[in-house]
């Protein structure tokens, strides 16, 4: 308990740093959104900076967005139109664990069969199999896979594609949340809950590729690592099936580093799958951050989107952490 | 990541073993207008997919293509289109009169029009609409609105009154010949003085109504939802004045990628789109489901010379540059062969536009023309560009390698300077460049949209600059005044014949093309024209079963 209060106490401070250094970076970009709304205006434009404080000195403008955050959830407001950029970085942060969390079903449940199989079965067909379907996993670009399914869905399949989250005459507007797939089946909406799913599932193949590769690759070693141990020989020699010492012991053991990297995989996705979201227009964390913030350097949109990501990378690991310990009851005792 | 999405299609290609070449496609043959049918069917969802979402939707505040192309369904002017053309006729007002100094304009205003809201349209809301952008203490106005398009094109509006409850008069400051073409444009749509009323005022006396994310105007069809980046709905307006629309919605999605949008297209998910990838063209036109689109741009493509700069101060360099470009190889590498070589500043498919004769690629003639202007050997110069593809530069990199090949042959050595582009138009309007590449497009069908804006010596502020030639010609800068202080309409085509014929000559800038404008549209889709200042206008599409 005490470990788990030491990296909750610890959270703070990193985000707090993370948020400075992220801070002082827009800091020394040269120039901001502000510059093209206000383009032939410039009057317009000190009489905004003044309204919103930016020319303060830089640790005060600091200070006061963490007090804003902290105390209101408040991530300041867009450069382009003051609008409040939390809700919207909210709403983009829907639809990316939407899109990542069944990209990463997809993945662990493709690339852990693949994995166990490949070890069980090392140097056999099977085996080359999981390292070719690992190797393409890694090695196709994303923008690239995500067109040729694209091209092979519509044209071959048939396939009803459409980068939409769903049909664009379903009514929504009670809907609470923007997590579409997982609020229509509470809200018996099964019309949302297909559209969603057929929208959905080109993206969720496309970015689950890497993820899988990674895991397929890791549950092998792993795996291999493992079923060579003293305890799995001995289990053998006990008289245990096979299967009962892989599924029950190797791959508990194993399931360690498969969860670090799985958990690594999560984080990274959640920021990082501008590529995937912009092939499908897919309306996501990292194409908003990129397009609406790098791009047209509208700064709350950048130093918002980047703390919302590493708050997530920050909150992912624990949650990693606290999976070890339901894994390996030696970590629960040591966390205990 | 362009360049990315075009090798990633490009692989596509090879992979599907697919018969996709990039032939020379001829658009010339095209139309702009699909079939309309003789009873359109009412009913129906219509999705557009275009290349980028709206930044806001109100009229007043914004200039970028893809927020006005929704507004253009909500929204009315007093003066609108004739469908498919730049010809004025009777919007939201009948008729209308000037005085005989030219210097009042009295409007008289359609009756029986209501706004979305249900509040009425009369004189009240249009001088509310004007005022809005000329006051500085209206309600409707925040200290950091710019209404930067009014503010270019209403410079000489004095004041507007409110005669009667359906008449309006407008006071010039002086005639302003395309004053008419400007009640077109879509910033002076009417908007509801009601909606922006509806939730009060705050402390400083501005209303608190979010006005440009839930517009009300008087259009065919009225707002139902924005979600941004991902879609805005709009619904029929079921009590327009010309009758409800045929289709019950309209939806705006925006879909970056160009082959993704057009895949998208042929599944069916969506109805029509803009912008498709140029290599795709000849693939369309032969789908049987598709319907492509295309009619001659309003719209043109620039090299510029800043004039007050050696070596481009004398314009028998400027000359020699234009002798040396060759404008139709220059189309076929870097626009796909779809735009048209320019040769005036003032686009072919625009009014008064002077048919001159181009000059032929020259390069005996133009060495000729650098060896009497005191360079024999040629010179070192530098071409600056943006980044990022325009609507009336598709391929910038492409253009600028092939300007500085043809510039080689005469021995004038070419740096090309690539910057981003807001850090580019920044560097150009203040001047930092040699020559650059540019562009212009029609917001509506008078030259002086574009002759005056990128020509005259007072838009030549450093800094600001929209003529970044940064010509000074004085005889440009009479004849220009004159035409746009006249009524007249016969001696402003003679006027500007002269500085269109002025500017051949003196080549501070070298048009290069016009560019095509272009949309697909799946088979089903009747009564859709282009509209060549822009802008889409769903009032009358239909879809046939």
């Amino acid at each position: 308990m005490t470990y788990l209060l030491r990296r909750l106490v610890w959270t703070g401070p990193l985000l707090l740093a993370v948020s400075l250094a992220v801070f002082a970076l827009a800091e020394v970009l040269p120039g901001d959104a502000a510059d093209a709304r206000f383009e032939r205006h410039p009057e317009a434009k000190a009489q905004w900076r003044a309204r919103r404080g930016l020319d303060d000195p830089f640790l005060l403008r600091w200070g006061r967005y963490v007090e804003g955050v902290v105390l209101h959830f408040d991530l300041d407001r867009s450069y382009l139109d003051d609008r409040p950029v939390g809700p919207e970085l909210g709403v983009k942060l829907q639809a990316t664990f939407e899109l990542t969390l069944l990209a990463l079903l997809l993945a662990i449940l493709v690339g852990g069969t693949v994995g166990i199989l490949s070890a069980v079965f090392p140097r056999t067909p099977l085996d080359a199999f999981g390292s070719l379907l690992a190797l393409c996993g890694i090695s196709l670009p994303v923008f690239w896979l995500g067109m040729l399914l694209i091209v092979f869905a519509v044209n071959v399949l048939h396939y009803p594609f459409s980068s939409n989250r769903f049909a664009p005459d379903l009514d929504v507007s009670g809907f609470v949340t923007h997590l579409y797939l997982l609020e229509a089946p509470l809200r018996l909406r099964f019309d949302v809950f297909f559209s969603c799913l057929k929208n959905i599932l080109l993206p969720a193949l496309t970015l689950c590729t890497i993820p899988m590769a990674v895991i397929t690759r890791m549950t092998r070693s792993a795996m291999l690592d493992e079923i060579g141990k003293d305890y799995a020989v001995t289990a053998r020699a006990k008289g245990l099936r096979r299967r009962t010492v892989i599924l029950k012991h190797v791959l508990r053991n194993a399931l360690i580093p498969v969860t670090t990297i799985t958990g690594l995989q999560f984080g990274q996705l959640m920021g990082g799958a501008v590529l995937t979201e912009t092939v499908f227009s897919w309306p996501g964390l990292g194409r908003y951050i990129v397009e609406k913030g790098v791009e047209a350097r509208d700064v709350p949109v950048i130093v918002g989107g980047i703390l919302l990501v590493a708050t997530l990378f920050v909150f992912v690991n624990l949650a990693v952490d606290l999976l070890y310990a339901v894994i390996d009851p030696r970590i629960r005792k040591q966390v205990a | 990541m362009k360049s990315l999405f075009l090798l990633g299609a490009l692989l596509c290609v090879v992979a599907c073993g697919g018969n996709r070449e990039k032939t020379t496609f001829d658009p010339t043959h095209l139309r702009g207008a699909a079939p309309v049918d003789e009873h359109p069917r009412t009913g129906g969802t219509f999705v557009w997919g275009r290349s980028g979402d709206a930044k806001k939707l109100d009229p007043a505040l914004v200039s970028d293509g893809e927020s006005v192309m929704v507004l253009t369904n909500l929204f009315e002017t007093l003066v609108t289109f004739a469908p498919g053309t730049t010809k004025l006729v009777p919007g939201l007002a009948t008729e209308w009169d000037r005085s005989a100094d030219g210097l009042v304009w009295t409007f008289k205003l359609r009756r029986g029009v209501t706004f979305h809201d249900g509040s009425p349209f009369n004189a009240d809301a249009v001088v509310f609409t004007f005022e809005r952008q000329m006051r500085s203490d209206h309600p409707a106005r925040r200290p950091e609105d710019a209404f930067g398009t009014f503010a270019s094109y209403f410079g000489r509006l004095k004041s507007v009154a409110k005669v009667d409850d359906f008449t309006v008069t407008f006071t010039l400051s002086r005639p302003y010949g395309p004053f008419l073409d400007a009640m077109s444009l879509y910033c002076v749509g009417i908007v509801s003085p009601a909606a922006f009323a509806s939730r009060g005022k705050d402390a400083d006396g501005r209303y608190r109504y979010d006005f440009a994310s839930h517009p009300v105007g008087t259009g065919p069809f009225r707002f139902k939802s924005w979600q941004r980046d991902v879609q805005i709905v709009l619904e029929a307006n079921e009590h327009y004045w010309q009758g409800r629309p045929y289709l019950d919605r309209v939806v705006f999605r925006p879909i970056a990628n160009p082959q993704a949008r057009l895949k998208e297209l042929e599944a069916g998910g969506i109805q029509g789109m803009d912008n498709p990838d140029l290599i795709d063209l000849a693939s369309i036109h032969a789908n049987p489901d598709l319907r492509l689109l295309g009619q001659e741009g309003l719209n043109v493509c620039y090299l510029a010379m800043h004039t007050l700069k050696k070596p481009f101060d004398d314009p028998r360099v400027r000359r020699a540059v234009a002798f040396s470009i060759d404008k139709r190889r220059l189309i076929q590498a870097a626009f796909n062969s779809t735009a048209d070589p320019a040769v005036t500043m003032c686009p072919a498919a625009m009014r008064m536009h002077a048919p001159l004769v181009d000059r032929r690629p020259d390069l005996r003639r133009a060495r000729r023309l650098l060896a009497e202007a005191g360079y024999p050997d040629g010179f070192e110069t530098s071409l600056w560009y943006g980044s990022a593809q325009r609507a009336y530069l598709p391929n910038p990199g492409d253009t600028a390698i092939q300007i500085r090949e043809d510039l080689k042959q005469v021995g004038i050595q070419v740096k090309l300077r690539k910057l981003e582009w807001t850090a580019y138009l920044a560097a150009v309007q203040s001047g930092q460049h040699e020559m650059c590449l540019l562009g212009w497009m029609a917001d509506h069908g008078d030259p002086d949209g574009f002759l005056y804006v990128l020509l005259d010596k007072t838009n030549a502020r450093v800094g600001s600059a929209d003529n970044v030639s940064f010509y000074q010609g004085g005889r440009v800068h009479t004849l220009l005044e004159k035409a746009r202080s006249v009524y007249d309409q016969g001696l402003r085509e003679r006027l500007y014949r002269e500085v269109q014929e002025i500017v051949f000559r003196d080549a501070p800038v070298l048009p290069l093309a016009s560019v095509r404008d272009f949309r697909v549209l799946r088979r089903e889709v009747r009564g859709y024209r282009i509209y060549p200042a822009g802008g889409e206008y769903f009032g009358r599409v239909s879809l046939a079963k």
